[in-house]
Order: C-alpha cells, then sequence, then structure tokens
C-alpha cells in the first residue's frame, strides 16, 4: 500500500513537472562514423543536460520513407540529417518545416551556404580526390587531376551520379568555383561538362555507396577516386589505407538538421539543433571525425592538429566551390535523366 | 384511375426444386472454398490492395487543378487571355499559401522545359498589388517575369492537367514523347530511353534464362537419377545458395571478380592473361552473378518433374536399339519438358525485376527497370513515374507468362 501512494505520488510530481520527464526525441542520420561522431558531440550531451530521452534511428537519405511519413500523417522522426540537395527536394515538396525564416536560425553566426529554407547545417564536409599514394610518385594536387589521364594513368572513380560528377567537370574545363552554377544552368555549360566527362569515360568506374571509394582504392581496382573526404580519413585511421587526399578545388556541401513537417516532437527538436550549434558544442563534431563546424565561432577553439584534416581549414580550402541544393533540387530531375543517357550510351 | 395488383404467381414445384439444387451446389462451393479464406484475406490486402495503389498513382495527376482551378475551368472555354492571366495570379497567390506551389512547379517541369522556372517567376510576382491592376496590365507583368508565358507551350500544359487523372505518367513509362518545349512543339531533348532500358532487361533476363536451363538440365538429370549418397550431396548443393543471402552472395562476386581477385589470380598465373581483365562492373559479371542466384530456381522444378519419369521408357527404348542419346532425346526429355518449361518461367520472370545485383556488380549500361523504379520511388520522389514504370513491368510479365504458365499447368497435370 505505501509503496503504491509513493509510486501515484511520483507520477504525480511527474506529471506537474511535465515536460522535463515526459520529453522524449528521435534524431535521424546516416549511420556509421558519422552518426557515432554525432552521438558523442550532440545527441548524449544533449540527453544528459536537459533530461530527454533521444531515440536514434538511421536512413541513407530514401525520401520515399519520410514522404510515407508525412502523408500519412504518422511521422515519427522530429530531428533528421540531410544533404544539402536531399534537404532542398524535400524542402520543395512540402516534407520538411520551414525552419529558414525562423529568427533563432537566422540570428545564429554560421558560415555562408548553411541556412536554407528548411534546413541548417551543422558540420562540413567535402567531397575531395583519393588517391592510391604508392600509384603515383607525384602525386595529385586538386580535385581536377581525375581528368589528367596522362600524369595520372590508371581507373579512376566517380559517384554513380550528376551531382559532383558534372561541378568536378566543369572545374577540371576551367570554370571558376563562383561560376560554376550559373554555367551549369544553360544548355551550353551542360553540354560543356558531359564533353569533359566523355575524354575519360572510358577510365571511370561507378560507385554509389558512400563506402565504396575507400574499398575500390584499397582492392586496387582504381587509382584514385572522388569521395567524401571522412570516409577516407576513417579508413586511413581505423584500417591503415594511407591514402592521399587533395584537397583543391574541393566540392563542399554541409550535413544539415531539419524538422519533418507534422513531427510529434517539434519543439524539443528545435531546441536540441539549436544547442548543437552552440560554438562550444558545434566544434566538438570535429573531435570525432574530420568533418568542420558551421558557427563561424566555433572555428577559433579547434586545435591546429585537428584543423589540418577538415575541409574547412584555410590551407585546404583553395579553389573551393560550396554546393547548391537549391540548385540541384530545382534542376536534378532534368539532369539526372540526361547522366542517365549519357551514362549507358 | 385504376390500380392493378399483379397476383402473385405461384412457383412451379419443379422451379422450386431446381434452385433449392442450386443452393446446395453454392453452398458446397463456399464450404469447399472456406479453408483457403485466410490466403484470399492475405492476398487482397498485400496484392490487390498495393496493386491497386500503384494504378491510382500512376494515373492520378492532379497537381495542376489542385493549384490552378480557376484557370483550368478558364481555359476549357476560352483560350489564354487576359483574363486567363489575371486568374493565373489569382490561383498562384492562393496556391503560395496552402503549399500548392512547389508541387505545381514541379509536374509543370515534367510536362514543359523550363515550366518550373515560368511557374516560380510569376509566383514571386504575384500579389495585392499585382491583382489590383487591369487584366491586360497584369498579363503583361506575368510575361515580363518569364517570356515562356507569352507562348503556347505552358498554356498546354496546364490544359493539359485539367483533370485529376491522366494517362501522362504511363504514356513517359511507355517511352512515348510527353514533354513540349516552351513553344508547344515536342522538345529533342534525351531523356530516359524507356524502350532501350526495357530491351535491356529482357535481354539480360533471357540470357539468364538461357544459361540456367543449359546448365541446370544436365545437374537436374543427374540428381533425379542418382540415388544415395550422390544425389544427396549434389542436392545439397543446389540448395546451398538458398541459404545464403543474396546480398553476400552478389558482394562474393565482387571479392572473385574485381581486377586482384581470384577470377583474375587464376587466370594471370595460368599465363592466359598478362594483365588484369576487367571483369567486375561489367554485362558478364551482371549476368554470371544471376545465373548463380538463379540457378535453384531452375533446377529445382526440373528435379521434381524428372524424378516421377518411369526408368523403364527409357530402357524399353534402350532395348528397342536406341542410342543412349536419342533414348534421352526421344523418351526422356519430352516428358520433362514441362519441368524445363516451369523452372524456365520462374527464372525469367525473378530476373526482370533485378535490382540489387546489376547495381552492384555490373556497369552503368546494365541496370534494369527496377533500378529506375526504386530512383525514382526513393531519390527523386517521382512516384507517378515510378508506378507507371512498375505497371508496364508487370503488364510485360503477365503477357509473357501468362500463355506459359498456361502450357505448364495443362501439361503438367499430376507430376507437381
Amino acid at each position: 500500500m505505501k509503496m503504491k501512494t509513493a509510486l501515484l505520488s511520483a507520477s504525480a510530481i511527474a506529471l506537474l513537472t511535465g515536460p522535463v520527464f515526459a520529453q522524449e526525441l528521435t534524431v535521424v542520420s546516416w549511420g556509421g562514423a558519422l552518426q557515432e561522431a554525432q552521438t558523442k558531440a550532440f545527441m548524449k550531451p544533449y540527453a544528459e543536460t536537459t533530461g530527454t530521452k533521444i531515440v536514434q534511428d538511421t536512413w541513407s537519405g530514401e525520401l520515399a520513407k519520410l514522404r510515407a511519413m508525412v502523408d500519412s500523417g504518422n511521422v515519427v522522426w522530429d530531428a533528421v540529417d540531410v544533404d544539402p540537395q536531399t534537404g532542398a527536394i524535400a524542402c520543395e515538396q512540402g516534407l520538411l518545416e520551414p525552419i529558414g525564416s525562423e529568427e533563432v536560425f537566422q540570428a545564429l553566426d554560421l558560415v555562408e551556404g548553411a541556412l536554407l529554407d528548411c534546413a541548417v547545417g551543422t558540420s562540413t564536409y567535402a567531397t575531395i580526390l583519393a588517391f592510391k599514394k604508392d600509384a603515383f610518385a607525384d602525386g595529385p594536387k586538386s580535385l581536377v587531376d581525375i581528368f589528367d589521364t596522362a600524369r595520372f594513368p590508371g581507373k579512376r572513380s566517380f559517384r554513380k551520379s550528376p551531382v559532383d560528377t558534372l561541378e568536378a567537370a566543369l572545374l577540371a574545363d576551367g570554370v571558376a568555383p563562383t561560376e560554376i552554377y550559373s554555367v551549369l544552368s544553360t544548355p551550353e555549360g551542360v553540354d560543356r561538362a558531359f564533353a569533359k566527362l566523355d575524354t575519360i569515360k572510358d577510365d571511370i568506374v561507378w560507385w554509389e555507396a558512400g563506402a565504396q571509394p575507400a574499398q575500390l582504392l584499397m582492392s586496387g581496382e582504381v587509382a584514385m577516386a572522388l569521395a567524401w573526404n571522412g570516409r577516407i580519413a576513417d579508413v586511413n585511421a581505423n584500417e591503415n589505407a594511407d591514402l592521399g587526399i587533395a584537397w583543391s578545388n574541393q566540392i563542399r556541401g554541409f550535413d544539415m538538421w531539419t524538422i519533418p513537417v507534422g513531427a510529434k516532437n517539434g519543439d524539443a527538436a528545435r531546441d536540441f539543433i539549436l544547442t548543437t550549434l552552440q560554438p562550444a558544442t558545434n566544434a566538438e563534431i570535429s573531435k570525432y571525425i574530420a568533418y568542420g563546424p558551421t558557427v563561424v565561432a566555433a572555428a577559433d577553439s579547434i586545435d591546429a592538429e585537428t584543423l589540418e584534416n577538415l575541409p574547412s581549414a584555410p590551407q585546404n580550402s583553395e579553389g573551393a566551390l560550396a554546393q547548391d541544393g537549391a540548385f540541384w533540387a530545382k534542376n536534378g530531375d532534368a539532369l539526372n535523366a540526361k547522366f542517365s543517357a549519357w551514362i549507358a550510351r | 384511375m385504376t390500380l392493378t395488383v399483379l397476383p402473385e404467381s405461384p412457383m412451379p414445384q419443379a422451379k422450386k426444386a431446381e434452385s433449392n439444387r442450386r443452393m446446395a451446389m453454392i453452398r458446397r462451393k463456399l464450404g469447399a472454398v472456406l479453408p483457403a479464406v485466410p490466403l484470399i484475406v492475405f492476398l487482397a490486402m498485400f496484392l490487390v490492395v498495393p496493386l491497386a495503389i500503384i494504378i491510382k498513382t500512376a494515373i492520378q495527376d492532379r497537381e495542376i487543378v489542385a493549384a490552378l482551378p480557376a484557370t483550368v475551368e478558364h481555359l476549357a472555354t476560352s483560350g489564354s487571355d487576359d483574363q486567363a492571366f489575371a486568374l493565373l495570379v489569382d490561383d498562384l497567390i492562393i496556391a503560395k499559401k496552402s503549399g500548392l506551389l512547389r508541387p505545381l512547379a514541379r509536374r509543370m517541369e515534367y510536362g514543359v522545359e523550363g515550366g518550373s522556372t515560368a511557374v516560380m517567376d510569376v509566383a514571386r510576382i504575384a500579389g495585392d498589388d499585382l491583382i489590383a491592376k487591369q487584366p491586360g496590365q497584369i498579363r503583361q507583368a506575368v510575361i515580363e517575369s518569364n517570356s515562356a508565358w507569352g507562348e503556347s507551350g505552358v498554356w498546354n500544359a496546364i490544359n493539359a492537367g485539367s483533370r485529376s487523372y491522366s494517362l501522362f505518367y504511363l504514356k513517359w513509362a511507355l517511352g512515348l514523347d510527353v514533354k513540349h518545349r516552351a513553344d508547344g512543339q515536342f522538345t529533342s531533348e534525351i531523356s530516359y530511353n524507356f524502350p532501350a532500358i526495357y530491351l535491356r532487361t529482357i535481354v539480360i533476363s533471357v540470357a539468364v534464362t538461357a544459361l540456367t536451363v543449359l546448365i541446370g538440365y544436365p545437374m537436374a538429370y543427374v540428381v533425379s537419377t542418382s540415388s544415395g549418397f550422390v544425389g544427396k550431396i549434389l542436392i545439397f548443393l543446389v540448395l546451398l545458395p538458398f541459404w545464403t543471402s543474396l546480398l553476400v552472395r552478389t558482394m562474393s562476386w565482387i571479392v572473385v571478380l574485381q581486377r586482384n581477385g581470384v577470377m583474375n589470380d587464376l587466370l594471370m598465373t595460368s599465363g592466359l592473361i598478362s594483365e588484369p581483365a576487367p571483369l567486375l562492373y561489367t554485362r558478364f559479371a551482371t549476368v554470371l552473378a544471376m545465373v548463380q542466384i538463379q540457378l535453384p530456381f531452375t533446377v529445382l522444378p526440373m528435379i521434381s518433374v524428372m524424378r516421377v519419369i518411369p526408368p523403364s521408357h527409357v530402357r524399353a527404348a534402350r532395348s528397342m536399339g536406341a542410342s543412349p542419346l536419342a533414348a534421352h532425346f526421344s523418351v526422356f526429355m519430352p516428358q520433362a519438358v514441362p519441368g524445363i518449361a516451369a523452372g524456365a518461367l520462374l527464372t525469367f520472370v525473378l530476373c526482370l525485376g533485378f535490382y540489387l545485383t546489376p547495381a552492384l556488380v555490373g556497369g552503368p549500361g546494365d541496370q534494369m527497370v527496377s533500378f529506375f523504379i526504386a530512383r525514382f520511388t526513393n531519390e527523386q520522389l517521382n512516384w507517378g513515374l515510378a508506378s507507371a514504370l512498375s505497371l508496364v513491368l508487370i503488364g510485360g510479365a503477365t503477357v509473357i507468362a501468362l500463355p506459359l504458365s498456361r502450357y505448364i499447368s495443362t501439361h503438367s497435370s499430376g507430376r507437381f
């Protein structure tokens, strides 16, 4: 009897004090090294300081799942990590809350391009040129060297998608990073990109999953590959891969937080996202994965040794191109169709 | 006014007995079907309902009429006059608020080159101050925002989207021209070449089916005629891949076929080639991996049919002086044909839906229809086109498989 009263009063207290105990949050990211890093840098500290119960889920950008949730009115995700294109497409389809116009997010001091209509960047990654160090006496220095089959013979690997591939082709064809998307908006610009790709088409092995380029390089299937820098750093650290990275002309992307329309714990998600954008917390992510912070002030609290391996480091940023998610949301369908026709030819 | 009441005609005795008999028959038939009710319910829920949803998604086309109801209605009776421009701006102001604008822009881009930009450009200037102007001025402002509105292409596209259901996505999936230029002509722009993709799907499936039959037939023969230990070992070898996950089997082909893989090592050490041959990411790799995965599906039906062919038939042919081969081909094989057909059909239909294997070991020119269905479903969220492609795939498979399966069911009575 006494036990029962104690339990009752305990739950009454819980009810009175409300959300502090009852709060729950479902955070979705891409799994692997990234989500582990996010867990250590963001999720665990947030759960500890606020008492929120954080449930984690993973996805790989399959928007169908998100759309099915929103359409059926049963949204079980609260904060979802996206890349800029996926975020822009989902935003266009009305699957995400329009957080870009909210004052709390606009007040943050973020690097250029980190705040979109429906998404806010929490870390930066880059598509870089990774290569087998032993394949070349004098290794490539820039991403565009992937087109130089004379100096760097052997197979090379690109992601089987027009995203990154067309940008890389135009960069290699001498278009300035600031001009890329205006050139790619014209039919002539698209033709120019495909013409450049034609020159090395027979030497390309296409990859589809993020882990593949490192695997292809390590097994000797290809000599160089366009890859996401975090993956390369990861195999270098954990599998003694000794792969080189050419940083110049990197194509920079963001890991971005979004809130699905109709998320059950939308307010908690906002609160969580804002904490990950506090300078001190935001800088934490770079300790666990080679991704840079998006908050300008966070860069100061990162030590020099870590900074060297980040895409955002000044010495790595030469000729960097910031990926335009909105461009791909608008032109993705048409360019995907063209790319698919070209690749099968 | 006279009211004639028809006298109730008494039912003749014979007719009553007839109807009783019929009721009893229906009851008997229902009783026989009753045990199958769970299966029927299951099929209805997980086959008929999803299929109906796919059909609905494939023919549903309501983005335009939902976002521009007044414009669509006006266009049905008159052309793109000043009034149409005013209504367009009106509709867009509402669409902006109700979240129908983005879906509209996307759907317009499917039908006309630059359709998305054209919609967004007008939406940007659409507001209360614009709608307060004269229709003529509105027209001018809209065309100034994007010159495509001065041509027929976008208007035709809006007109074509006047109903909630259309054959737009099905036409697209069948490879017909659906996209116009701003001036109203069909565009020559290269898009997905779906007919070539269907052809490729069928060619790969036929090749894999033919190979599994060629490799599987002798194997099935040996398994079905040998008894004891050898038979058991062989059937185990056939079944082993069955118990291994598709992904694992496909990944193991990557290990075998890659540049520094087992196959290239073997070929190089045996001196057949001097440098690694490109085996992985080719049509060859796709077919090879698919043959290995499909072999059990072809072999098992063959074995079940071959097991019941009486050995005495072949012995009789031999005793009449037929050579072993002649006896096999004239006596044994004709009786095994239903099993061969059943195995081949099963493999062919399964091959049509292959997705993972070509994506992992094939080259860019080896992707089959399912790859594109997955891409439109997951990445581009073009569910209309994905559903239409699925329908074409299901329809095509049915057209090919139905006559064959009828043949099998009439010729294999009592064997399965």
